[in-house]
């Protein structure tokens, strides 16, 4: 079944579109924090291309993406130019580039899910695997900052969105095995779950602590 | 399924999922303590629970058991959700949670330094992957909890032993020839180690530099030579 499930191929302008934000948002990030050339190359590299990074080093399949197609490369290194000496006119576009990040973090969930199954992994890894392909450069990116990670912090559904579109994916590929359908609805969630929760700022669920509310109903 | 080798010698694999549980479980009540939401106790579930298997499969150069399995990433699930919901009550049971990091720290220990030999490793390799193994999980969850690794900071007493176990571990194994003799002197001697440093405050100090005491002592020497 899992031979059937081919990665998706992203039509080039769109691989540069989303390479190009996430390199820009970093270089952006960085620039905020008055690091130097080399921080700000860095940091726009690890948004960019860091969650793909850690998912081909999770799959052993081969060298990652982003050096067997050094194109990639290119559009990371355009991005981070962008955001280091032109960052008064991409800072204006962040709305642009928040909308764009989160149309496409279905897309990474979809790349990421689809290039586990097709690496014969299970479900369960293919979903670990496709929220670490959207979400690892955000990481990096903190890391890399000396701060503290943003994605585990309470805040807007932007991880949660990631998991909720890999979970939609892997269950109706798993019922139907629809692909077709699957990877569509799959974007849908994922970047229609982050969009409607970065415009009514809803956030994510909190640990509740199950101890502390029984022993209020008792009481 | 492919045929994985998950590296255990003779204690059955369901010892590995169990220690993932533990791993899991302190990784997410650590989140839950420090104000993370629903993903921050997934993540560091997840990271602490299975980052010692996932590092020691990169480092042997081969793909990640964790992922081939699902069975760990279920057990590292199921370990989130029960430090999402139930964090108070284990931080009552913070001694039981200790002691079956212990044993979780030994076997990890042992499982590292076993796969590395038995890909053809030399023993120095060997201590030091199965060292990897038994401490990145909580390496993980302090360098994400952007805290300064517990591993690394004066007063915990534990890489050190996990250090210790490998060896001792990669010792018995060359002299008995029975890893699962070793594997299981091993995983007592580690828990029995931890469980009295934790009762007697045992604490590692922070680096002596001997270089100061050195000159003293040559110039003590030369004095009472004159």
């Amino acid at each position: 079944m899992n031979d059937a499930v081919q990665s998706i191929a992203l039509p080039n302008s769109l691989d540069a579109l989303a390479i190009g934000v996430g390199a820009i948002s970093g270089a952006l990030h960085a620039r905020r924090r008055h690091m130097d050339v080399m921080g700000i190359l860095v940091v726009a590299f690890c948004a960019a291309l860091g969650g793909g990074v850690i998912r081909d080093i999770l799959l052993v399949s081969g060298p990652p993406v982003f050096l067997t197609s050094p194109v990639f490369l290119i559009y990371a290194a355009v991005g981070a130019t962008i955001g280091w000496l032109f960052s008064r006119y991409a800072s204006r576009a962040t709305i642009l580039m928040e909308v764009i990040d989160g149309l496409f973090i279905g897309v990474w969930v979809l790349v990421g899910a689809t290039k586990a199954l097709g690496n014969g992994l299970g479900f369960g890894s293919a979903i670990l695997v496709a929220v670490i392909t959207a979400t690892g450069g955000g990481v990096l990116r903190d890391l890399f900052s000396g701060e503290q990670v943003s994605l585990l912090l309470p805040g807007q559904w932007l991880a949660a969105a990631a998991l909720m579109g890999a979970l939609t994916f892997t269950s109706i590929f798993w019922t139907t095995g629809d692909l077709y359908l699957a990877e569509i609805m799959c974007i849908v969630v994922a970047s229609g779950i982050r969009m409607v929760s970065s415009a009514f700022d809803l956030h994510t669920p909190m640990p509740m602590d199950l101890s502390r509310v029984l022993a209020r109903t008792k009481a | 399924m492919p045929e994985v080798y998950t590296g255990v010698t003779a204690l059955p694999t369901w010892t590995l999922y169990l220690a993932v549980i533990v791993g899991g479980v302190a990784g997410a009540t650590y989140a839950a303590r420090r104000g993370f939401d629903v993903i921050g106790v997934l993540a560091l579930s997840v990271t602490t629970g299975l980052g010692g298997l996932l590092l020691r499969d990169i480092l042997l150069g081969r793909g990640p058991i964790v992922l081939r399995d699902n069975a760990f990433i279920w057990s590292a699930v199921f370990a989130a959700v029960v430090g999402f919901f139930f964090a108070g009550y284990i931080a009552r049971f913070d001694r039981p949670l200790l002691a079956m990091e212990a044993l979780a720290m030994g076997l990890l220990a042992t499982v590292g330094a076993d796969s590395a030999l038995r890909a053809g490793l030399g023993a120095l390799p060997a201590i030091v992957v199965g060292t990897i193994v038994a401490t990145a999980g909580p390496l993980f969850r302090d360098i994400l909890g952007g805290d300064a690794p517990q591993l690394l900071r004066p007063g915990v007493f534990l890489g050190v032993i996990a250090l210790g176990g490998s060896a001792l571990f990669v010792g018995l194994d060359a002299w008995t020839k029975q890893p699962l003799l070793s594997q299981i002197v091993v995983i007592v001697a580690v828990f029995a180690t931890r469980i009295v440093a934790i009762l007697w405050d045992w604490e590692t100090k922070p680096a002596d530099d001997l270089s100061d005491r050195m000159w003293s002592y040559w110039n003590r020497r030369t004095e009472s030579e004159r």
